[in-house]
């Protein structure tokens, strides 16, 4: 299993100082075997289906942008950044269900569940917080699932 | 040239339109935008203004949401399960 976490492209997840980790054509074979959640942008759209073509057992992630909200005066202390927490405790749930077990049909539902849920708390309550749904929603729309919808860990 | 290359990518009214939401963003938060970058409320309306490639992605993020609005997204049986256990 194997978990990203940094900027990416269509083609593409970067680590430290933008450093190119896995491209597409050069070395998805590294993800032979593996299940893979990338939580950077865009690598849903190409990286990730050509790395499910060339043999790695499941990738999720996302086929666009991954769009968050943060708090200025939380920059020091992000853990208790709550606008945040609205998108990260959702895209956490992907790695948290995977590590428990889960299948990555499951884990990619339940981190939908949790969209689900921070949108509907926002919208129900008419919160000051509301303009965050449409970014919710956009990350949701764009979280990606690809492979055998049955493999785990 | 660049500036001029950049005119006209939203549509007049959607601009309005974006822009007038993004007026009610509270001042205290930014946007993240994988590597493009952080982003005040500020600074997301002057990327509108310019129609940049940021202001083109806050812009398509709003019509997005509209669309699934329109669209119902909040009668489908996903986020009717979720209202139901709550």
């Amino acid at each position: 299993m194997v978990f990203f976490n940094g900027h990416g492209d269509n083609d593409c997840v970067k680590g430290h100082d933008d450093e190119i980790l896995l491209a597409v054509g050069e070395n998805e074979q590294l993800l032979i075997s593996k299940i893979v959640y990338s939580l950077s942008c865009r690598s849903g759209k190409n990286l990730g289906p050509k790395s499910v073509q060339n043999g790695a057992l499941g990738y999720l992630g996302y086929d666009d942008d991954f769009i968050f909200f943060i708090e200025d005066d939380k920059i020091g202390s992000p853990l208790e950044d709550k606008t945040a927490e609205l998108f990260l405790e959702a895209s956490n749930q992907v790695m948290i269900s995977l590590i428990k077990g889960h299948t990555i049909k499951e884990s990619y539902e339940k981190s939908k569940n949790i969209f689900r849920e921070n949108i509907l708390r926002l919208a129900a309550n008419e919160s000051q917080d509301s303009y965050l749904i449409q970014f919710l929603v956009w990350d949701m729309q764009h979280q990606v699932c690809l492979g055998e919808e049955s493999a785990h860990f | 040239m660049a500036e001029k290359e950049n005119k006209n990518k939203i549509n007049k009214d959607v601009k309005k339109i974006v822009i007038a939401r993004l007026e009610v963003f509270p001042a205290d938060k930014k946007i993240s935008i994988g590597s493009k970058g952080e982003f005040t409320k500020k600074e997301m309306i002057d990327h509108v203004e310019k129609e940049d490639d940021i202001g083109e992605k806050i812009a398509e993020v709003q019509l997005n949401y509209l669309q699934a609005l329109k669209e119902g997204i909040f009668y489908e049986q996903d986020f009717i399960n979720n209202t139901t256990k709550t």
